[in-house]
């Protein structure tokens, strides 16, 4: 049983299933049976108060330090059991086509990618009890929801996700700038992108995010080929989005290519990490767990940030 | 072209277009992909363009230098001038020398040209892809002495200059000298050594030069030494086969003289060497001779032979009367074959205005001249005096045969005289006998008449000399009474012989017999002789009297290189009717068939093989005069002043350049004067011996070197053709190694820029 689950977390399975809504479950199924215990069992993102213990309650909350002080027995209270907003950012621009037009290696594109692993993650996150928003843009805001806890609010993310398709081009800046004003509460922004945009206009408008007490997440979807450039043979290379055409050899290519795209991975993450934003890089040939694990691990690390502080 | 397989390298060369065109090509084959990340891509291209477009071209160059490279391996490169640039080192000069058969019989007709045109032709090809490194000569078989090659040894600075020369030469018209030629070759090796030698042959190979067993062993011992010496030798046979070639073999006076006036016998040998039966050969007669001052040539009756055998000679006689003394030649010429050098040969003659008799009277008589021993003899020689009858006769008298110069005579007649001085046996003085001997031994003729005054003593003793002497027999005592004439005698038909100076009598003649007689004659003892010598020749009769002994009426012997004919009776009518020559010429006939059975025979030779130098013995008269020689193929080539040699008491003029068939005319002029007051014609005909073109072919060639160890390329009269593989100086070797470095270049070069994973 759990073995079978867990191949839903591989994109090539997963490129079987039509459904997103159906992915996202067995993801999230494939992923939580592989885990010793629920991944949020004990995962905050914030000290929130103290409350008094009542018999019933996981002796692992108690606040050891305050009976350490007033011999009080008292559990921590963290946000997400108070509700964390969470709102999910999907690039929905014609590059994150790529990937199932040229059968890439995943068999995913990377905007299905983005898809399942924001589904995954708001199914998980809704499972918790916590509010889930999208927004799906390319140039503009195709598409947002509001956060919301509802558990059925699952379907509309995904049915959001299913009706907008990759098309026209990439203005991250401003839809940040944009999100950022929209985004009343205090939350966590997760971007899911190719990122092939100005970085540092991405950075301005994810650094809009962090003006107001966000957490930015940054899920950085890129396919296998984009990361390997394994091609041979002369190829004309058809730039989606308008950024032209070239007929090249890309074995002569391949090291310039590569060279290049170290060059902005690494800018971007050092610029991410300079202004405090969780950077995760993903291939849509990884299987989706790490994507998964990556964003759970940015949230423990958050969590233990906001204990220390209290 | 400086490539073995040119063809090859052509179409390797075109092949070099194919890596340019699938480059060209693979531009319009490609796969499209839509492709996201298109910032990184152009990126790499802006950083990179220009290295991209440079491994391109560096790899689109070496591909095709690649195919290069293979196809001109694969055409086996042989070198050109840009490569003698390099430090290529000693082992790669060459010494090469061609030795080139010059021969006549490569002047053979094949196709539209001739054996030797294909033969210059390759020789100035191959001269025009030698390597500026290279040491080259060039021996011509017809001069073969190395100081005489046509080039070398040396490097060739001027290749068009030479390969002119080349084209310009013209078969020689002398045999093949192969074996002198390659002996050259030899000497020319051993004074270059080092460095790759090479010998190549170029010759019709015939089997006629080829077999003579002397010349065989010694071709196959030069070609040891040259093979042990590392010579590599090529042979290129352009021998092709005859459809049929005839020679002139000779051209040659029959008679013994060659006098003006006088009708002689010419015979032409005419041999055919061809497989087929010739009929019906035109055989063109000429002569040339000087009119007015100034030689001309006369065309005379052209004579046919009905049929030459394969294989075989027909010999063809002519009767020619030369009408003015001098030197003329006598030609005799084929039709046009397919070897027109041997088509043609001529005799060269001094032709005499008459042979010139002495007549020694022994009894004259200037009153009655009638009565003078010598008067009907001088007078059935020399009717007008003159030598118009071919003879020009002198008569003296016995006493001043001792201040005489016998040489300027080409007979001596002895008329009844009585004694010669001489000297008893034992005593070596030099006297009028032993001068005569002298010159009898040399050639001079002699005849004696005996007659009243013979004296038996003289005529018995030192004349006859115990059977080795001028006397052909012993004589005894006159026979018969020449003053009663009662009792006469007659020639015996029976006693003539055919072919002597009696055959008037011979034969169908033999009733003439009865027309003459002989009143008195001296009878001759024929026996054996008690001496012999073998310089003289035993004694003949061939003429009898119809006497009960059957005397000789005529003997002659052989006396050292003359001759010597003794008739038993007087010149004069004292003894016989016989000089009243009638009917007219019963007289006359047989003393102009005596002058000529006895008197010097013409030795001169004025005619000889190609190559044979021309001497002339310069006479007194002409010794303050210069001596002009004007080659057959003057005036295209000068003429030559010959400078007079002495050899003893002898002044002589000699001419060693005699390569060319032809007239070689010798003119004596006075200094400061054009007109020449003496002419001589000599002419050079080639050796017959060449026409034989049968080819010997590799086996015979073989043969000849003894030896398989050498490299045979047949030409068979064909230029221009693609060369046989041959070993040249090649590097194909270099170009293939070349190659596979190349190769592991390209595919470094390839990986490196990213084009192989």
């Amino acid at each position: 049983m759990t073995n079978e689950l867990q191949q839903y977390l591989d994109p090539k399975v997963l490129a079987k299933i039509s459904r997103l809504d159906l992915q996202a479950r067995l993801v999230v199924e494939g992923f939580i049976s592989g885990m010793h215990r629920s991944p949020f069992h004990g995962f905050s993102v914030e000290f929130a108060s103290h409350r008094e213990y009542v018999p019933g309650d996981d002796i692992k909350h108690i606040d050891w330090k305050v009976h350490a002080k007033t011999d009080r027995w008292v559990i921590k209270q963290y946000e997400e059991e108070t509700n964390l907003k969470a709102t999910f950012l999907l690039d929905a621009s014609e590059s994150m086509h790529y990937g199932k037009l040229n059968g890439g290696a995943g068999g995913l594109s990377k905007y299905q990618y983005a898809c399942c692993v924001a589904a995954s993650l708001a199914q998980l996150l809704l499972q918790q009890q916590d509010a889930v928003g999208l927004g799906v843009f390319d140039e503009t805001l195709r598409t947002y929801l509001p956060a919301s806890a509802n558990p059925n609010h699952i379907k509309n993310i995904v049915h959001a996700m299913a009706v907008n398709q990759p098309r026209e081009k990439t203005s991250l800046e401003e839809i940040c700038h944009a999100m950022a004003e929209k985004i009343s509460r205090r939350g966590l922004v997760c971007i899911v992108s190719d990122l092939f945009t100005d970085v540092d206009g991405l950075i301005r408008g994810l650094q809009h995010f962090r003006h107001y007490d966000h957490e930015v997440m940054v899920l950085h979807v890129m396919d296998s080929d984009e990361l390997e450039f394994p091609f041979q043979g002369n190829t004309m290379f058809q730039g989606l989005e308008d950024t032209g055409r070239l007929l090249v050899e890309p074995r002569a290519l391949r090291k310039g290519y590569l060279e290049a795209l170290e060059t902005f991975l690494k800018e971007v993450k050092r610029k991410c990490v300079a202004g405090r934003i969780d950077y995760k890089l993903v291939s849509t040939a990884d299987h989706l767990d790490a994507a998964l694990l990556s964003f759970l691990a940015a949230r423990a690390a958050a969590a233990r940030k906001a204990g220390s502080k209290k | 072209m400086p490539f073995i397989h040119p063809a090859i390298f052509w179409t390797g060369l075109a092949a070099v277009s194919l890596p340019i065109l699938i480059h060209l090509l693979n531009r319009r084959r490609f796969r499209v992909r839509q492709w996201a990340a298109m910032k990184f891509l152009l990126d790499s291209v802006r950083r990179n363009r220009r290295r991209l477009q440079i491994e391109e071209l560096i790899l689109l160059a070496v591909r095709c230098l690649i195919l290069l490279l293979l196809a001109a391996s694969v055409a086996r490169f042989t070198g050109c001038a840009a490569m003698d640039v390099l430090p290529v080192g000693d082992s790669a000069r060459r010494t090469v020398v061609y030795v080139l058969d010059d021969s006549y019989s490569m002047g053979q007709k094949y196709g539209a040209g001739t054996v030797i045109a294909a033969a210059k032709s390759d020789l100035a090809r191959r001269v025009g892809e030698l390597g500026q490194a290279d040491t080259v000569s060039i021996v011509l078989t017809s001069r073969p002495e190395a100081a005489k090659a046509l080039f070398g040894p040396a490097f060739i600075t001027d290749a068009e200059s030479l390969q002119s020369r080349i084209r310009s030469l013209r078969p020689s018209d002398k045999r093949t000298g192969l074996l002198e030629a390659m002996d050259a070759a030899g000497k020319i090796f051993a004074e270059t050594p080092g460095g790759e030698r090479r010998l190549y042959v170029l010759s019709d190979f015939r089997r006629a030069d080829l077999t003579a067993e002397a010349d065989r062993q010694a071709l196959a011992r030069q070609f040891a030494d040259l093979r042990a010496a590392g010579v590599q030798v090529v042979t290129l046979d352009y021998g092709a086969e005859d459809r049929g070639n005839l020679t002139v073999e000779s051209v040659e006076l029959l008679d013994d003289f060659a006098v003006a006036n006088i009708p002689m016998r010419i015979g032409i040998t005419v041999r055919n060497h061809g497989q087929r039966r010739a009929e019906n050969v035109e055989v063109q007669l000429r002569q040339r001779v000087n009119v007015e001052g100034a030689y001309t040539n006369i065309t005379l009756p052209a004579e046919v032979l009905d049929a030459v055998e394969p294989g075989q000679t027909r010999r063809l006689e002519a009767v020619i009367t030369c009408r003015q003394p001098g030197s003329v030649v006598l030609s005799a010429e084929l039709p046009a074959d397919e070897l027109p050098g041997d088509n043609r040969a001529g005799l060269a003659l001094q032709v005499r205005k008459a042979l010139r008799a002495l007549l020694v009277d022994g009894r004259p008589d200037p009153a009655r001249r009638k009565r003078s021993e010598s008067f009907f003899l001088a007078l059935a020689l020399d009717p007008s005096g003159d030598g118009d009858s071919g003879v020009r006769s002198e008569v003296i008298s016995a006493e001043q045969l001792q201040a005489m110069n016998l040489y300027d005579y080409d007979l001596i007649m002895l008329l009844d005289v009585p004694v010669l001085e001489y000297t008893p046996d034992g005593e070596d003085q030099p006297t009028v006998l032993s001068g005569l001997e002298q010159y009898v031994r040399d050639g001079g003729g002699l005849v004696i008449f005996t007659g009243e005054q013979t004296d038996l003593t003289f005529y018995n003793g030192p004349l006859y000399k115990g059977g080795v002497g001028l006397s052909p027999y012993r004589i005894r005592a006159p026979k018969g009474d020449a003053v009663r004439r009662g009792e006469f005698f007659r020639l015996s038909p029976d006693g003539i012989e055919a072919e002597g100076p009696m055959r008037l009598f011979a034969g169908s003649g033999a009733d003439l017999t009865s027309l003459v007689r002989f009143f008195a004659f001296t009878p001759a003892e024929v026996g054996p002789p008690v001496r012999r010598d073998p310089a003289v020749g035993p004694p003949r009769v061939l003429a009898r009297f119809a006497d009960e002994q059957q005397s000789p009426a005529l003997a002659a012997r052989s006396f050292g290189q003359g001759l010597v004919c003794m008739i038993y009776t007087s010149a004069s009518t004292r003894w016989t009717d016989w000089p009243q020559d009638q009917p007219r010429g019963i007289y006359t006939a047989p003393m102009q068939d005596l002058v000529r059975y006895v008197a010097r025979r013409q030795k001169e030779r004025f005619s000889a093989t190609v190559g044979e130098p021309v001497a002339y013995e310069v006479s007194p008269s002409l010794m303050d005069a210069s001596a002009v020689l004007e080659p057959p193929t003057f005036p295209a080539e000068a003429e030559v002043n010959l400078p007079q040699e002495t050899e003893g008491a002898r002044r002589l003029v000699r001419y060693d350049r005699t390569d060319r068939a032809g007239v070689y005319s010798l003119q004596f002029r006075m200094p400061g004067r054009q007109e020449a007051l003496a002419q001589v014609l000599f002419q050079r005909n080639p050796d017959p011996a060449e026409g034989a073109l049968a080819p010997a072919g590799r086996e015979g060639v073989e043969a000849a070197f003894g030896s398989d160890d050498f490299l045979y390329i047949r030409r068979a009269g064909q230029a221009g053709a693609a060369a046989a593989a041959e070993p040249g100086k090649e590097y194909w070797l270099y170009f293939l190694g070349a190659m596979i470095a190349l190769l592991a270049l390209e595919t470094y070069l390839a990986q490196r820029f990213g084009h192989y994973t």
